[in-house]
C-alpha cells in the first residue's frame, strides 16, 4: 500500500501538466460530484477521471492499491447506508430488533436495508470521482511542484496569491518527515518488542500505542528544533519577496487541458442545472 | 326578438300537424328492442342521429351521451355500471310539456325509470338526468342501437323528437388491449409537461423554510391558514388509445403507502370544504390510436412527511366504475431540512471568511510565530496525520464491517482521543492563537497532497473545527498565555474542546449530508456527537495536558 501516494516518476502528458491546472481540475471534479444527481451522471463523472490514468500507464501495484481503496470507499458507504437508510420497504435483515432492552429502545432496531446498499453504491461516486481525481494529482506531481502550485496559485501584476510561503515549507518539511516518522514509529515498536513487548491481540496493540507515543512525540520536537536551526541558518524568512528557482509558467498542453476543464465544468453545471442534478434526498 | 317569437306561433301550428301526420314511433308504442337491434358494423350505426320536425329541433335542445360524455359510438364494457345523459332545453317563450322514453336493447338493465316527464316553462329552461344502465357480463360484445324520444306537447300539441345512438359493448379484455398509460410525468406543469430541472418522480415538500413563511406572514406577504398550507404540484398522464374508436376515459391518481397501499391522507386535504380528490381528476376523450397527456393536479398537506410512496393512476371509462388502465409508480416526497441547508450554508459563509481573513492577514500570524514554532506545529500536525489518517484510511472500512454502527467507538479512539492529544499538546507547548489553525491546515494540506482528500467537505470540516477550537481556546485564556493546572484547568480545556469537537462534529454531519446526500439516523449522530465529539475529545484533550506538561519539561 506505500505505493499509494507515491508521485510516480514518469514522462506522461498528464506529468507535464501544470500542477495548478491539475488542481483546478480537481477542484472541478470535486464540485461536480457535488451539483450532480442522476446516477449515471455521477458514473460518468468518475470514469472521466479514468483516461487520465490509462495515459500515466500506472504500475500493477498502483492499480491494485487504487482499486483497493476505491472498493473499500464503496464498501463503507454501502454498509453506512444500508443501515440508515430509511426509505426501504422491509428490512432485509435485522441487526438488532426494536424490543432489545437499551440499544434497541434507543436505535428503534438497527436494520439493514439493500435499498440502502443500493444507494450507498451509488453515492459512493461521488467520493470516488473526487479521490481518484485528487490521487491521480498526487501521483503525477511531485510534493514540491504540487506545494509551488498552491504558494504560486495566481498571479496578479507582480503579486502571487495562494498559501503563504511558510505554511508551504511546514507542509513540505512533513512531506518529507512523514515517512521517516513512519520509519522510525516501526523501529521504537520493533526496540519495544525485544524488551518484551507484547503485540498481539487489539487490546496489547493499542497499549503498545501508548508506549509509543511519548518517544515519537520527543523525536518530533528534537526534529522540529534541528530543522528550524537549519531553515534560520539558510535565511528562511529573512525577506518578504523571495524567489523561486522554478517558475511556473502556463504551455500549451496546459491550455488545451484548460479547455477540456472549462467544457467539462460548463457541461457538469449545465445538466445539474436542467435536471439531473440532486436534489438532496431527505433534505 | 320579439319578431321572432310573433312568427313562432303559425309554425308551430304547422309544425304539429306535420307531426301527427309523420310520427313514426308515437310515445304509447314505444318499447324495448330486442336482439335485433343488434348492429354488427359501425357504419350501419346511426350515433345520435336525429328524427323529427327541423323547425321543432330549433326550439329545443335535445341531448343523449351514452355513456355520459359521448354523443356518437360509445363504449361500454361487459359487467359495469354506466351513465346515460340526458339534456333538454327549451327555446320557446312559452311552456312545454316533454315526455322522455329511452330504449335500450334486451340485456342492457337500466337502474331507474326509463320514461321521464317534465314540464319546462319558458326559454332557457332546461332538464336533465343522469340514467344508470348496467352491463351484464354475459352481454354479447357489439353494436347496439339505444332510441330515445322526447315526445313534446306544446299548447295540448305533440310532436316528437327522436334519437338513435349507438354504443358498442365491448369486453373487459378488449378495452384493456386498447387503453394504455405509458409513463406519469412527475413533477409538471399544469398542462401535464415535464420539468426536466427537476428530479424525476418526486415531489418537494415544503418548499419555504419555515422561518421565511413565518416572516412573509408577519410582513403580511404570506397566508397562515386555510389552503395556503396546502401546496400545490402536478402530474402529467401519457395515455394511449390504440383501439379503432374514441373512448371517453377519467384519469384518476391516488398517493398510497408503500407498504398497506392505503390512501395517504396527507395527499388528498380539504379543499374549500371538499376533499382534493374533488379536484384531481381529468376527463378526457381519447380519440381512436391517438396518445394524450394530461395534467392533474396534486395536492399536499403541510404535514406530509418525506419519503417513497406509491403513485397509483388509473383510467376508467367514462360513466363506468371499472378500471380500464392502471400504473404504479414510485415517487419520493422530499421534505427539505432546512436546519441541515443553513448549517451547511453557513459554515461555507464562515470558512470563505475565515479563508479570507488568513489570507488577507497572513503575513501578519506567521509572522507572530518563531520558525522553530512553525517547525513544531509542522511536525505536530505530521503526527496527527501519521497516527490519525494514515490507520484510518484502511481502519474505518474494516470497523465499519466488524462493527456496523457502533464503528464510532473504535473509530472516535484515534479521531479524538490521538487527535487532541497532539492538538493540545501542542497548545501547551505553544500557546499563541493560530496554533490550532495553522497545525489543522497543515494535516488538510498532507491530507489533500498525499491521500487525495482535496475536497470541498474536508475543507469546511476542518475550517469549522479549526475556527471553533481557536474561539474557545481563546475565550479560555489558554492561547493567551494562562498556565493550565490542577484539575481545574484540565476540565476547563477538556470541556472547551469537548464543546468545539462536538460543536464541529454536528456541522461535518449536516455538511455531509447536505453535499454528499448521505442519510444518518438521529440517534447515530447524536452517540456520535456525545460519545465521539465529547466524551473522547474531554479525555483525549485531558491527556493532552498531561503529554504537553512532561513535553515542556523535556523542551526546558
Amino acid at each position: 500500500m506505500r505505493g499509494l501516494f507515491r508521485y510516480e516518476q514518469k514522462e506522461t502528458i498528464i506529468h507535464n501538466i501544470d500542477p495548478r491546472v491539475k488542481l483546478i481540475w480537481v477542484f472541478s471534479v470535486s464540485t461536480l460530484t457535488i451539483t450532480a444527481g442522476v446516477p449515471w451522471v455521477l458514473l460518468a463523472i468518475f470514469l472521466s477521471t479514468l483516461p487520465f490514468w490509462a495515459l500515466l500507464r500506472p504500475s500493477r501495484e498502483k492499480v491494485t492499491s487504487v482499486a483497493f481503496v476505491l472498493f473499500t470507499m464503496v464498501f463503507g458507504f454501502m454498509v453506512s447506508q444500508s443501515l440508515f437508510y430509511y426509505w426501504g420497504d422491509t428490512p432485509t435483515f435485522t441487526i438488532i430488533p426494536a424490543h432489545v432492552p437499551v440499544i434497541g429502545t434507543l436505535t428503534g432496531g438497527i436494520h439493514i436495508y439493500i435499498e440502502g446498499a443500493m444507494y450507498g453504491f451509488i453515492q459512493s461516486f461521488r467520493f470516488m470521482a473526487s479521490v481518484s481525481a485528487a490521487l491521480l494529482l498526487v501521483a503525477t506531481t511531485h510534493p514540491s511542484e504540487l506545494i509551488a502550485g498552491l504558494v504560486r496559485f495566481i498571479r496578479i501584476g507582480k503579486r502571487h496569491f495562494g498559501f503563504p510561503s511558510e505554511i508551504a515549507f511546514m507542509v513540505s518539511s512533513a512531506v518529507s518527515f512523514a515517512p521517516s516518522m513512519i520509519e522510525e514509529s516501526l523501529i521504537t515498536i520493533n526496540a519495544m518488542q525485544v524488551r518484551g513487548l507484547n503485540m498481539k491481540g487489539i487490546t496489547n496493540k493499542i497499549i503498545a500505542l501508548k508506549y509509543l507515543f511519548f518517544p515519537l512525540v520527543i523525536n518530533i520536537l528534537r526534529s522540529g528544533r534541528q530543522m528550524a536551526i537549519a531553515a534560520d541558518s539558510r535565511a528562511f524568512r529573512a525577506t518578504k519577496n523571495r524567489t523561486y528557482l522554478n517558475e511556473l509558467k502556463l504551455g500549451q498542453g496546459d491550455y488545451i487541458f484548460l479547455s477540456y476543464i472549462f467544457v467539462f465544468i460548463s457541461t457538469g453545471l449545465y445538466l445539474s442545472f436542467i435536471g439531473y442534478g440532486g436534489t438532496v434526498p431527505g433534505i | 326578438m320579439e319578431m321572432i317569437k310573433t312568427m313562432r306561433a303559425p309554425v308551430l301550428a304547422l309544425v304539429v300537424l306535420l307531426a301527427a301526420i309523420s310520427a313514426t314511433v308515437p310515445i304509447t308504442q314505444g318499447s324495448a328492442t330486442n336482439a335485433a337491434n343488434i348492429v354488427e358494423t359501425a357504419s350501419t350505426t346511426t350515433g345520435n342521429k336525429t328524427t323529427g320536425d327541423p323547425i321543432l329541433e330549433d326550439m329545443v335542445t335535445f341531448l343523449v351521451q351514452v355513456p355520459y360524455g359521448i354523443e356518437d359510438g360509445g363504449l361500454a364494457v361487459q359487467g359495469n355500471n354506466l351513465s346515460a345523459y340526458v339534456f333538454m332545453e327549451s327555446f320557446l317563450h312559452g311552456e312545454m310539456d316533454v315526455v322522455i322514453r329511452l330504449d335500450f336493447p334486451d340485456g342492457f338493465q337500466i337502474r331507474g325509470p326509463a320514461l321521464q316527464s317534465f314540464k319546462l316553462y319558458t326559454e332557457y329552461d332546461d332538464w336533465y338526468q343522469f340514467i344508470d344502465f348496467y352491463v351484464p357480463p354475459d352481454m354479447p360484445t357489439g353494436t347496439y342501437a339505444i332510441k330515445a324520444t322526447a315526445t313534446i306537447e306544446i299548447e295540448g300539441q305533440q310532436d316528437v323528437i327522436e334519437r338513435n345512438i349507438a354504443i358498442r359493448v365491448a369486453s373487459k379484455d378488449e378495452v384493456s388491449d386498447m387503453i394504455s398509460i405509458n409513463r406519469v410525468i412527475i413533477p409538471s406543469d399544469e398542462e401535464g409537461i415535464g420539468d426536466a430541472s427537476r428530479q424525476e418522480n418526486t415531489f418537494v415538500l415544503q418548499e419555504t423554510s419555515p422561518l421565511i413563511k413565518r416572516m412573509a406572514v408577519i410582513a403580511g406577504i404570506g397566508s397562515s391558514d386555510g389552503d395556503g398550507d396546502v401546496k400545490v404540484s402536478h402530474i402529467g398522464v401519457e395515455i394511449e388509445n390504440n383501439g379503432d374508436e374514441a373512448i371517453p376515459l377519467i384519469i384518476s391518481y391516488a398517493i398510497l403507502d408503500v407498504n398497506t397501499r392505503q390512501p395517504v391522507e396527507e395527499f388528498r386535504p380539504t379543499l374549500m370544504g371538499m376533499s382534493s380528490e374533488t379536484f384531481s381528476y381529468a376527463n378526457i376523450i381519447l380519440p381512436a390510436g391517438s396518445k394524450k397527456t394530461v395534467g392533474l393536479p396534486v395536492y399536499i398537506s403541510e404535514t406530509a412527511l418525506g419519503g417513497e410512496y406509491l403513485m397509483h393512476v388509473k383510467a376508467t371509462v367514462m360513466g363506468s366504475d371499472w378500471t380500464a388502465a392502471a400504473r404504479d409508480d414510485r415517487i419520493n416526497a422530499i421534505s427539505r431540512n432546512w436546519t441541515s441547508i443553513f448549517i451547511s450554508l453557513s459554515a461555507l459563509l464562515l470558512t470563505i471568511t475565515a479563508i479570507g481573513i488568513f489570507v488577507l492577514r497572513s503575513n501578519a500570524i506567521i509572522s507572530s510565530f518563531k520558525t522553530r514554532h512553525l517547525m513544531m506545529i509542522s511536525l505536530f500536525g505530521t503526527a496527527s496525520f501519521a497516527a490519525v489518517n494514515i490507520p484510518m484510511t484502511f481502519l474505518w472500512d474494516i470497523a465499519h464491517a466488524v462493527l456496523g454502527p457502533f464503528s464510532f467507538l473504535f473509530i472516535g479512539i484515534f479521531y479524538e482521543i490521538v487527535l487532541y492529544m497532539l492538538i493540545v499538546a501542542s497548545v501547551v507547548l505553544i500557546p499563541k492563537p493560530g496554533v490550532v489553525t495553522l497545525l489543522l491546515m497543515v494535516r488538510y494540506l498532507l491530507n489533500g497532497v498525499l491521500l487525495g482528500h482535496f475536497n470541498p467537505v474536508f475543507l469546511i470540516s476542518y475550517s469549522v473545527n479549526a475556527i471553533a477550537l481557536e474561539f474557545m481556546l481563546y475565550a479560555v485564556g489558554m492561547t493567551r498565555g494562562n498556565v493550565i493546572g490542577g484539575y481545574a484547568g484540565r476540565i476547563r480545556t477538556g470541556f472547551v474542546c469537548a464543546t468545539a469537537d462536538a460543536l464541529s462534529q454536528y456541522v461535518s454531519f449536516n455538511v455531509w449530508m447536505v453535499l454528499y446526500r448521505l442519510f444518518y439516523s438521529d440517534w447515530y449522530i447524536r452517540a456520535n456527537i456525545l460519545i465521539d465529539g465529547f466524551l473522547y475529545t474531554f479525555i483525549g484533550a485531558w491527556l493532552g495536558i498531561n503529554l504537553g506538561n512532561r513535553l515542556k519539561k523535556v523542551i526546558e
